[in-house]
């Protein structure tokens, strides 16, 4: 390898930032609709043990990962909320020992709306939480029940104040349209209700519905109908539309946040930036790689409790041209677009003359817009950007 | 030397265990040691293997020492086993003096096993009559002794009960090969006549011709005729297969071997052709030749237009292989640039089609496969339409004619019924009815050939729980009252989409195929629509809508692998669709429009 390439690969590896995301695979109840992983049977002792786990997976990885500076940490699941106040300080002292976090770094919690009380919410702002992600997913109770969640419309009211007076000045609302037999009038009602609370973002989704998910066999089984495209797609650009008047700007398919408070974490998977992954089944990227780690919580603990790295597993390893691709289809998602400088400097190669030919289908069929050294979907590009990936593919 | 040659062939029905059979003769007689026992030596090909069906010929010489104390050499000479090659399969018979017949204890004879003994009977061959897998437990030996003795005439205390796989009752059938199928005759000293019965193109020897030497004799360095085109070769290897190759100097009257004569081209070894001496030809050549001609075309076109010139080489090279197959460069509008092809039946294409893409590596779009029409036009004239795309406007045409098979169908006699409905149909005129034994009868439709060709087997043998076998011949050209349905798909015509049906048909047909191209073309970035029409007429439309929706609505750290999966599989899915202005259709599409059922 030339020295400068390798010099190149130091410097990207030292002192680019980094997230950080940590897999808490524990819910009250498993929603209708998701299939990641996590567990429904447990105890405290259970979730006590996982924690202490974890704190051993950041130390083991700190050889690794230990001089990346993380500018964001990200508590994710299943439910991260059921964790207590304790549980949480512990995992992010162990973190502010191992590693470098950013003194701006963002902290988010997802939560949901059922599991948060006033104490645990002091604790968490007090261990460093600074972002709630509230998994309120809709206003109606019917649609509440239909997606298996365990709280109700009520609860997110409740939930809401109490965060806000607790201090928390950065929440986002989780929402999902296209429900089994949802209507347009449903879904904006939804939408108002949640721009009437004023959080600072909102994350508005596509019911995606995998086979495997009791929904998703409902589905097949022609037991429940989900809406039309073209319903779909009109509801997608009412939401847009609703949303932008209303201040939030969209700054990815699904995401829209007023100003200045978009979702660093997030920004740094669509920017195919570094990412480590803590805890069972969560993926970390470096450099060209991606591993999983394995999705069975005995095997987690009982690894690390003998200090050995949990089993992973090679989910990917990319050579300039797939990351360059990898870069592409993730960076186009985001609203902005992806910059030409910027891809050339990360990885050598000139997106624009290696995918001269997809980028032109792509502008002839008005679902990319070509600005200057910025590239990015049109409008009508969102709701079918896969037609646009594909092609970027290596 | 000659009166210890027994020259013989094996007649079966697919799974009926020719090849099995064949194994076990060359075991017995230590043709094949263990090493290089292959199972199913014969079939040598990939696909051959595959489809479990033989395609290429192949003889192979056996040494046994009979019981009578004597040396013989046994030449078996290996027949193709689907309807698309019996030509082939009658000059194999031909090269012979008996066969053996075998047939399934448990399955009986079947209707393309009949025809060929029929075939091997019309050439006086001797048959001796084997019925096999007796170790089977739903075999019904009687049953189907008795059923041979009415059918075929043979004698059923003669029939041969064995087990190939077991190898029980392989010495007997030797025995009988011995002692019931005539020596060859033919005068070593006479002019030279040698049929060839199958040949093959060596890159390193040219082409080989598989020959059976009638009369005379053919030696090394002989400078030789072929008799249909006149044209002149010096021999430079004779051989014969045990099966492993080995050298001969000479092949006498009544013996089975190759020949091969620096020749470029297997078109100059025509299967059926006589070999002659140029400086003492025979009087006359084996009586039964005729040119193959093939029976079905399809137009094959690259998925990449920059592909063309690598079908063409491939086409070539494996014409070299297959005298049978008939190629020439075409356009079309919608495809560009490719090749009209012909077959001798739907497996044959199917086979040719596999070797391009397979050995070639080639991406092929294959349209719907036609047979040949033959117009009257207004203006007096007689053209031969192979192509739909070529079928003149209707008021050039004064009347169409189609090519009509006879079909002769075996099947248990609780199923007359089902496929006398399913003949009429098909557009079938019934002709005769014959029982062979008390549960099996012989029906006899003529049919045209389209209907024969594509899917009819399967929706026979669907209609009779898969009892029914088929078998059929050309009986020449019919007036048939057809058309050209046209398919526009955004108001364009896309001429590889067009058929020719029959006019009683052609609405419901129209309907159907609107119908199915709107399920098979995938949502586009824009409207699709689709319409059928005859002439300006259009009589059927469908319409594929836009796509509105194509997007991962959540993508982050955990499932972007996954994600790029499904994207990698969007983009497999895309290769397999052809660009036409600037819809993408599937090429599925194209042989689809063969595929449309009418019930």
């Amino acid at each position: 390898m030339p020295l400068c390439r390798l010099w190149k690969l130091i410097m990207t590896r030292k002192d680019s930032p980094a997230a950080l995301y940590i897999h808490i695979p524990f819910c009250v109840q498993k929603c209708s609709y998701c299939d990641f992983y996590s567990l429904e049977a447990w105890d405290s002792s259970c979730l006590q043990s996982y924690v202490d786990a974890l704190t051993g997976e950041i130390r083991l990885r700190c050889h690794e990962w230990g001089e990346r500076c993380f500018a964001s940490i990200f508590f994710g699941g299943g439910t991260p909320s059921l964790l207590n106040t304790a549980q949480i300080a512990t995992i992010l002292d162990s973190i502010y020992r191992y590693y470098r976090v950013h003194p701006q770094a963002e902290i988010t919690i997802e939560a949901n709306p059922a599991t948060l009380g006033r104490q645990k919410l002091r604790g968490y702002c007090y261990a460093g939480v600074n972002r709630i992600s509230l998994g309120v997913q809709s206003f109606f109770d019917d649609e509440l029940l239909l997606l298996g969640r365990i709280h109700s419309a009520q609860d997110v009211y409740k939930t809401f104040d109490m965060l806000r007076q607790a201090g928390i000045d950065n929440i986002n609302l989780d929402l999902i349209y296209g429900l089994p037999n949802q209507s347009m009038g449903r879904w904006l009602a939804n939408l108002r209700k949640a721009i009437e609370l004023k959080p600072e973002h909102i994350s508005a989704y596509l019911l995606q519905l995998e086979a495997s998910t009791p929904m998703g066999q409902q589905v097949q089984h022609k037991e429940l109908a989900l809406p039309d495209d073209e319903l779909l797609l009109q509801m997608y650009h009412q939401t847009r539309n609703l949303l932008q008047e209303s201040n939030y700007f969209q700054y990815e398919i699904s995401n829209f946040a007023l100003t200045g408070r978009t979702c660093q974490h997030n920004i740094f998977y669509w920017k195919a930036y570094d990412y480590l992954g803590l805890g069972v089944g969560a993926v970390s990227k470096l450099g060209g790689i991606r591993r999983l780690n394995q999705a069975a919580i005995e095997q987690y603990i009982k690894k690390v409790e003998q200090h050995e790295l949990p089993p992973q597993t090679l989910l990917e390893s990319m050579d300039e041209h797939e990351q360059l691709a990898d870069a592409i289809i993730m960076g186009l998602r985001m609203v902005e677009g992806i910059n030409r400088q910027e891809l050339y400097h990360r990885f050598g190669l000139d997106p624009y003359s290696r995918y001269e030919k997809e980028i032109d289908e792509c502008i002839n069929r008005e679902l990319l817009l070509q600005d200057g050294d910025m590239l990015r979907l049109t409008e009508k590009g969102y709701f079918l950007s896969n037609e646009v990936f594909y092609r970027f593919l290596p | 030397m000659k009166e210890n040659i027994r020259n013989f062939s094996i007649i079966a029905h697919i799974d009926h265990g020719k090849s099995t059979l064949a194994d076990r003769l060359m075991q017995f007689t230590g043709a094949l040691t263990e090493r290089e026992m292959r199972e199913q030596y014969l079939d040598k090909m990939d696909l051959e293997r595959e489809k479990g069906i033989t395609i290429k010929l192949q003889p192979v010489r056996l040494h046994y020492q009979a019981r009578d104390g004597q040396s013989y050499v046994l030449n078996l000479i290996d027949t193709p086993g689907h309807v698309d090659f019996s030509y082939e399969v009658s000059r194999s018979l031909a090269a012979c003096e008996g066969a053996l017949l075998v047939v399934d204890a448990s399955q009986g004879i079947e209707a393309q096993t009949l025809a060929n003994v029929y075939m091997a009977m019309d050439l006086d061959l001797e048959i001796i009559g084997v019925v096999n897998k007796i170790d089977l437990p739903g075999a019904d030996l009687e049953g189907v002794q008795e059923e041979m003795e009415n059918v075929l005439g043979l004698d059923r205390d003669e029939i041969i009960p064995i087990s190939a796989k077991m190898g029980t009752g392989i010495e007997e059938v030797l025995e009988a090969i011995v002692n019931r199928i005539p020596a060859p005759k033919g005068d070593e000293e006479a002019e030279l006549q040698a049929m060839i019965f199958d040949s093959y193109f060596d890159p390193y020897k040219g082409a080989i011709s598989y020959i059976r030497v009638e009369s005379g004799t053919l030696r090394n360095g002989d400078i030789i005729q072929m008799m249909s085109t006149g044209n002149e070769f010096e021999v430079i290897e004779l051989g014969v297969l045990t099966p492993m190759v080995k050298q001969v100097e000479s092949l006498q009257a009544g013996e089975v071997g190759y020949v091969a004569a620096s020749i470029k081209n297997v078109a100059d070894t025509r299967v059926g052709d006589t070999i002659t001496h140029a400086n003492r030809p025979a009087a006359h050549p084996v009586a039964g030749y005729r040119e193959v001609k093939p029976v079905v075309f399809c137009g094959l076109y690259p998925l990449e237009n920059s592909d063309f010139e690598q079908l063409r080489e491939a086409l070539e090279r494996l014409k070299l292989n297959d005298a049978s197959l008939y190629y020439e460069p075409e356009s079309s509008d919608a495809l560009g640039f490719g090749f009209r092809c012909g077959f001798l039946g739907l497996l044959h294409m199917e086979i040719i089609r596999e070797r391009l893409e397979r050995e070639y590596d080639l991406a092929l779009l294959a349209t719907a496969p036609s047979v040949v029409y033959k117009i009257k036009q207004t203006d007096g004239t007689e053209i031969m339409v192979r192509n739909p795309s070529h079928w003149p406007e209707i008021q050039r045409i004064e009347s169409v004619m189609e090519p009509y098979v006879k079909a002769s169908i075996m099947v248990p006699s609780d199923y007359i019924g089902a496929v006398m409905e399913f003949c009429q149909e098909k557009r079938g005129e019934f002709q005769t009815m014959e029982y062979l034994s008390a549960h099996r009868v012989l029906i006899i439709y003529k049919l045209p050939l389209a209907e024969i060709l594509f899917d009819f087997f399967d929706g026979l043998k669907s209609r009779t729980r898969g009892y029914a076998s088929l078998d059929y011949e050309m009986l020449g050209y019919e007036v048939s009252h057809l058309v050209k349905l046209d398919i526009m798909i955004n108001g364009e015509p896309v001429d590889a989409l067009s058929t020719i049906i029959h006019k009683e048909n052609a609405y419901r047909h129209a309907r159907m195929l609107a119908e199915k191209l709107r399920q098979i073309i995938p949502r586009q970035m824009y409207e699709v629509s689709i319409q059928a029409a005859i002439g300006n007429q259009v009589i059927a439309r469908e319409n594929v809508k836009a796509l509105r929706k194509d997007v991962l609505a959540k993508c982050y750290g955990g499932d972007i692998s996954r994600k790029k999966k499904l994207l990698e599989k969007q983009k497999e899915g895309k290769k397999r669709m052809k660009q036409i202005g600037k819809i993408e259709i599937p090429r599925d599409a194209f042989m689809s429009v063969m595929e449309i059922d009418h019930d």
